[in-house]
């Protein structure tokens, strides 16, 4: 391939040669000369006395014969010499060069051939670089005399990059000729190019994601400061809507129970019925506050590990009042030793309450039963009354936001089982609903599972810290 | 539930009611008298400070959200009188149980209003009996 003509971006550097022993210079040059001697004419020719001298000291005295066996001996030490020259010449990688002080082109060996063409006997800058005058830097003949090397790099117009190494040598008759080895270096070149581009896209692109973690870190801090604005917000209208409600629960159950002096039947189912309002109003305020915390996926803060009969007995106590103003039964089967469990003692009574409450308020007359199975992995919670249960093609719906049963007989927002259905299943558990209750043929049924507490945590489901139980004994 | 009798060995005891909501004290002022407990109504947590020096009650029952401050503070202000010892505290709340303050200031009992007389009378009279006063 011959290459366009005109070298650019040269670069050079001096690399003193002064160090080495004048012999060992002169051996290199008469080496190379030697090779491209030989191979280019007859062997004889190309020798000089002086060369021959040289020769005969590298290979040790002539002990033995006459002079014609000397020459024999010697010319077929030359021929293997010289065949090993050229093979070393022909398998470089690298071009080889040799000029003149006329600045012809006495030696190109096979690689150089190959990558600009056979220019022997052409004008060094003519034959490499197409100028018709000696160009600056590449066509510059070292100083033999001081033997200063040179190395540099040459782009060439088609994008090829050669590494040159030049050194001198003189000739026989002292002439200052160049010696110069290219190296194709365009490869290594395009790959540190290719480099320098992929470590400035990595740089734009740390820069570029770095500005975008940082926006990111200030939207985190900015929602984080809302959802505290909100939870606070949450608390105190949460405090301002119960407290009142609180207080006149707490004041009419005191009255119905006859702490006020004795009250009449009529008076209780007034009272009652009165207590029964309220309940609802603080369950839809529950529900309402729940949505928010529900949509930020936050209804259960945190978890530890709980003993479930005393949640369960919890929640039982607060749906006894409203089970004997109905005169219904309220049987509860728990297990002998209570199951230890990882979770919301605060929202598992709320699913037991709201299971419960739901039971009582549906049941006319029979009974409300719940019973806790303390099985290997899990617990199996059931609660199934003997009241008017869900129709068939509701079932499916009950579990979902805002769905109110054509039985509903209250006010509610109709995420009492939505919520509860989230609890179960932040806690890893399921929850599922039956109607009629397989085991009586009446009323419905809700069975809840949850993992147990095993020694290494729980069996599935998130774990935390505690979502602040709220048990009687602080 | 019905009345309980009175007469339960620890009538007489000194409860200090804390808590601005006027209904709710009064009921509580109401079931606790019935019992033979001598009862005293505080509205602010600076009133509340005032009763515990001069009355020395045997138990407080404490609502958190006062007026005026935190109710955590009487607590706090009863650990550091060194009268802690010999005053119960049962807490309540419509809130949920703040689990920390609870660990820090360990109350007696905490009780979620709305809450049913009966066992909240149950309640006190377990603290005075634990309390030992």
């Amino acid at each position: 391939m011959t290459k366009d003509r005109v070298p650019c971006n040269l670069r050079s550097r001096s690399r003193p040669l002064a160090g080495h022993p004048p012999q060992l210079f002169l051996l290199l040059g008469m080496a190379a000369l030697l090779g491209y001697a030989l191979a280019s004419s007859d062997a004889a020719c190309g020798l000089s006395a002086m060369t021959l001298t040289l020769v005969g000291s590298m290979v040790g005295p002539f002990t033995g014969g006459n002079e014609a066996e000397w020459a024999r001996h010697l010319e077929k030490l030359l021929k293997s010499e010289r065949d090993r020259l050229i093979g070393i010449l022909d398998s470089l990688e690298e071009g080889i060069v040799i000029v003149g002080p006329d600045r012809v082109i006495r030696f190109m060996n096979p690689s150089m051939i190959r990558e600009f063409g056979d220019g022997t006997g052409s004008r060094c800058h003519k034959h490499l670089h197409g100028l018709e005058e000696p160009c600056r830097g590449f066509c510059k003949l070292p100083d033999v005399i001081s033997g200063a090397s040179e190395r540099w790099e040459s782009r060439f117009p088609d994008g090829t990059t050669y590494e040159i190494v030049s050194s001198p040598f003189a000739d026989s008759d002292q002439t200052p000729c160049m010696l110069a080895a290219f190296r194709n270096v365009t490869r290594e070149k395009q790959i540190e190019v290719e480099l320098m581009e992929l470590n400035q896209l990595k740089s734009d692109l740390l820069s570029e994601k770095t500005k975008e973690l940082e926006q990111i870190s200030k939207d985190v801090a900015k929602l984080r400061e809302e959802k505290r604005r909100i939870i606070r917000f949450l608390s105190v209208i949460t405090h301002d809507l119960r407290a009142p409600l609180s207080a006149t629960q707490s004041c009419l159950w005191a009255i119905t129970d006859g702490y006020a002096g004795p009250v009449n039947d009529e008076q209780k189912d007034l009272l009652q019925r009165s207590t029964r309002r309220i309940d609802g109003l603080l369950t839809l305020i529950s529900d309402l506050l729940d949505i928010p915390r529900m949509e930020a996926g936050q209804l259960i803060q945190e978890m530890e590990e709980l003993s479930f009969n005393e949640v369960v007995e919890r929640s039982v106590d607060s749906v006894e009042r409203r089970a004997k103003e109905k005169n219904l039964m309220l049987n509860v089967d728990l297990p002998e030793v209570s199951p230890k469990i990882c979770g919301s003692s605060r929202r598992l009574q709320q699913v037991l309450t709201n299971l419960l409450s739901n039971a009582i308020n549906y049941t006319e007359e029979g009974s409300v039963s719940l019973r806790v199975a303390d099985a290997e992995d899990e617990l199996r919670v059931e609660v199934w009354d003997s009241g008017v249960g869900i129709p068939p093609e509701e079932l499916p719906k009950v579990f979902q936001d805002f769905f109110r049963g054509s039985n509903a007989k209250s006010d509610g927002t109709g995420l009492g089982l939505s919520i509860s259905r989230r609890i179960v299943e932040a806690h890893g558990g399921r929850i599922r609903a039956e109607s009629p209750c397989l085991e009586t043929a009446r009323g419905s049924k809700f069975v809840f599972t949850l993992p147990k507490k095993t020694e290494t945590g729980t069996a599935a489901g998130p774990r935390g810290a505690s979502d602040a139980a709220p048990a009687n004994q602080a | 539930m019905s009345q309980e009798p009175k007469g339960t060995g620890l009538s007489g005891k000194k409860i200090l009611i804390v808590d601005d909501d006027h209904l709710l004290t009064r009921t509580i002022d109401m079931g606790l008298r019935n019992r033979g407990y001598e009862v005293k109504v505080i509205y602010s947590a600076a009133a509340a400070v005032k009763s515990l020096i001069h009355e020395k009650p045997d138990l407080i029952v404490l609502d958190i959200r006062l007026p005026d401050c935190d109710g955590w503070f009487i607590p706090e202000l009863l650990r550091e009188l060194e009268m802690a010892q010999g005053v119960a505290v049962i807490v309540m709340s419509v809130l949920d149980p703040d689990r920390e303050m609870i660990k820090l200031n360990k109350p007696y009992a905490f009780i979620q209003k709305p809450f049913d007389m009966g066992e909240f009378i149950h309640l006190v009279e377990r603290s005075l009996a634990t309390s030992g006063k």
